[in-house]
C-alpha cells in the first residue's frame, strides 16, 4: 500500500484520462447538487410521481460517462421494482406479499436517487470532491475529516476483504456463521480489521501531518472546480424534467 | 485547581487539532465498512436480512467506542455524523436521515459531556442514542405511505388489504423499531467495551 494521504490540494495526472477523453464533466459541485436534490425530491412525501424523472436524469448522466450497461440497466432495475411494488400484490393478494411490495415502493426511490448518485461516485475522485466543498465554503473541520475518510475507504475495504478470506479459510466465515455464532463472529471480524487499519492509520496520518494536512492556510488545488457550458445544460435538464412531471398532471 | 480549570474548559472547545480531525476520519470510515459490510451480507439472503441489521448496529459499536476514546472534547462526534451520513447522503440516503443522524449525534454528545469524557458507562449510553439514526433510512416507508396507498393499482385492492397494510406501517410499529435499535445499540456499545478491555487495551490501540 502506498503511503500517501490526498488532501485535495495536489493532484497527479488523472489516470482516467484516457476514459473520460470525449465525455461531458460536469463540476462536482452540479454533480452533488444534482444528487441532493433529486433525492430531496424524491425522498419527500408525495415525491412518488417524479420517480421516474430521476431515473431519466440517471440514465442521461451514464450516457455523458459513456457508462452503457448503467445506462440499459437503471429502468430495467426500476421497472423490475416497481412491478414487484405495483403489480405483484394485484396478482397475489396476500399480506407477506404485500409487506413484500411495501418495501419495493420504499426501494424504488432509492433506486432512483441510486441512479444519480453513481454517476457522482464513479466520476468523481476523493480529491475532486473535496475541493468541490472546500470552494463550497464547508467548514475544514468536515472537508478534512472527510478528506481522511474517503482516503481511508477504499484500504479498509482491501482490509476487509483479507479478513473475510482468513476467516473463510478457518470455515468461520458468511452467514451461516453470522447466524450461529452472532457475537463471535462479529468480534472474528471487526478485531483484526481495526487492529491492522489503525497501524496503517499511525503511518499515514504521520505523513499526511508531515506534508500540511489541517494546516490553517487555504490549499491550493491544482484543477479548481469551475462551473461551465455542461452544468448549464444539466440544470436546463432538471427543469425540463420537472415541468414535464409537473405539468403530465401526476403530482396531486 | 488551576489545572482542573483548564481541562473542564477544554472539554467544551470546539477547535479541532488535526490529530481530532484524522481520528474522526479514520474511525468514521471504519464504522461505515463495519456497518456496510455486515448489512450487505443480509442482501445475499434475505431470511438473514433483520439479523443482519441487528448485527450491523452491534458491529458498529465497536469502532464507534475505541472513536470515544480518543475523543477529549465537544463537536467531534457531531463532525463524525455530519462526515459519515453526509457521505451516506451523497450515495442516497433520504435528507431527513442526516438531519435525524445529527440529532442523535448532539444527544450522545450530551451524554459524553456529563460522563465527562472519560466515563465508560456513559460511553455505552452515547452509542445506544447514537444508533437512533437507524431509523432514519427508513422514514419514507412510514411518511409517505400515502404515496403508495392512493396509488392506482392498489385503489383496485379493496379497504381491507389497505387497512391490514397501513396497520403494518404505523406509527406505534416506527416506534417500536426505533426502540429496538437503541436497546441493541446498549448491547453492541456493551460488547464494545468488553472487546476494548480484551483487546485494545492490551495492544495499546485504546
Amino acid at each position: 500500500m502506498s503511503l500517501t494521504l490526498g488532501t485535495g490540494s495536489v493532484e497527479s495526472a488523472p489516470p482516467t484520462a484516457v476514459r473520460t477523453r470525449r465525455t461531458v464533466r460536469l463540476d462536482p459541485r452540479t454533480k452533488i447538487l444534482l444528487v441532493l436534490s433529486s433525492s430531496f425530491v424524491v425522498m419527500a412525501p408525495g415525491g412518488q410521481p417524479f420517480v421516474p424523472a430521476a431515473v431519466v436524469l440517471g440514465v442521461l448522466l451514464a450516457l455523458t460517462e459513456r457508462a452503457w450497461a448503467r445506462a440499459l440497466g437503471l429502468p430495467l432495475a426500476a421497472s423490475g421494482v416497481a412491478a414487484v411494488a405495483y403489480l405483484l400484490p394485484v396478482a397475489l393478494p396476500h399480506p407477506a406479499v404485500g409487506i413484500v411490495a411495501v418495501a419495493a415502493a420504499f426501494a424504488l426511490r432509492f433506486v432512483a436517487v441510486g441512479g444519480v448518485a453513481l454517476h457522482l461516485v464513479h466520476t468523481t475522485r476523493p480529491t475532486e470532491l473535496t475541493a468541490a466543498l472546500r470552494a463550497a465554503r464547508v467548514p475544514r473541520a468536515i472537508t478534512v475529516s472527510g478528506a481522511v475518510m474517503l482516503r481511508f475507504l477504499p484500504a479498509i475495504v482491501a482490509e476487509a476483504r483479507a479478513v473475510r478470506d482468513a476467516m473463510r479459510l478457518r470455515g468461520i466465515g458468511g452467514w451461516s456463521g453470522l447466524l450461529r455464532h452472532p457475537l463471535r463472529s462479529i468480534e472474528h471480524f471487526a478485531v483484526p480489521l481495526i487492529a491492522s487499519t489503525l497501524r496503517v492509520a499511525e503511518d499515514l496520518s504521520a505523513s499526511a501531518l508531515l506534508r500540511g494536512l489541517g494546516a490553517a492556510t487555504r490549499p491550493t488545488t491544482m484543477r479548481p472546480p469551475r462551473f461551465g457550458a455542461a452544468d448549464a445544460a444539466a440544470v436546463l435538464v432538471v427543469a425540463v424534467l420537472a415541468a414535464v412531471t409537473l405539468l403530465s398532471g401526476a403530482v396531486r | 485547581m488551576a489545572v482542573q480549570e483548564t481541562r473542564t474548559e477544554r472539554r467544551i472547545d470546539l477547535r479541532m487539532t488535526p490529530k481530532d480531525l484524522i481520528n474522526i476520519g479514520v474511525f468514521g470510515a471504519l464504522y461505515l465498512v463495519m456497518v456496510y459490510a455486515i448489512t450487505m451480507l443480509g442482501f445475499i439472503n434475505p431470511a438473514v436480512m433483520l439479523v443482519s441489521l441487528v448485527a450491523s448496529i452491534v458491529a458498529g459499536a465497536i469502532p464507534f467506542m475505541l472513536f470515544l476514546t480518543r475523543v477529549r472534547h465537544a463537536g467531534m462526534v457531531t463532525i463524525f455524523a455530519i462526515v459519515t451520513s453526509g457521505i451516506l447522503a451523497l450515495t442516497g440516503h433520504p435528507p431527513i436521515s442526516f438531519a435525524i443522524t445529527i440529532v442523535c449525534a448532539l444527544a450522545a454528545e450530551a451524554m459524553l459531556l456529563a460522563g465527562g469524557y472519560r466515563s465508560s458507562r456513559m460511553s455505552v449510553l452515547a452509542y445506544a442514542v447514537y444508533s437512533a439514526w437507524y431509523v432514519g433510512p427508513m422514514m419514507p416507508i412510514f411518511y409517505a405511505r400515502d404515496d403508495y396507498f392512493s396509488s392506482p393499482a392498489m385503489r383496485q385492492m379493496g379497504p381491507d388489504y389497505t387497512a391490514q397494510m397501513e396497520a403494518v406501517l404505523s406509527p406505534a410499529v416506527l416506534i417500536a423499531f426505533d426502540v429496538s435499535t437503541v436497546v441493541f445499540g446498549l448491547l453492541g456499545g456493551l460488547l464494545g467495551l468488553r472487546l476494548l478491555r480484551k483487546h485494545f487495551r492490551r495492544a495499546g490501540l485504546a
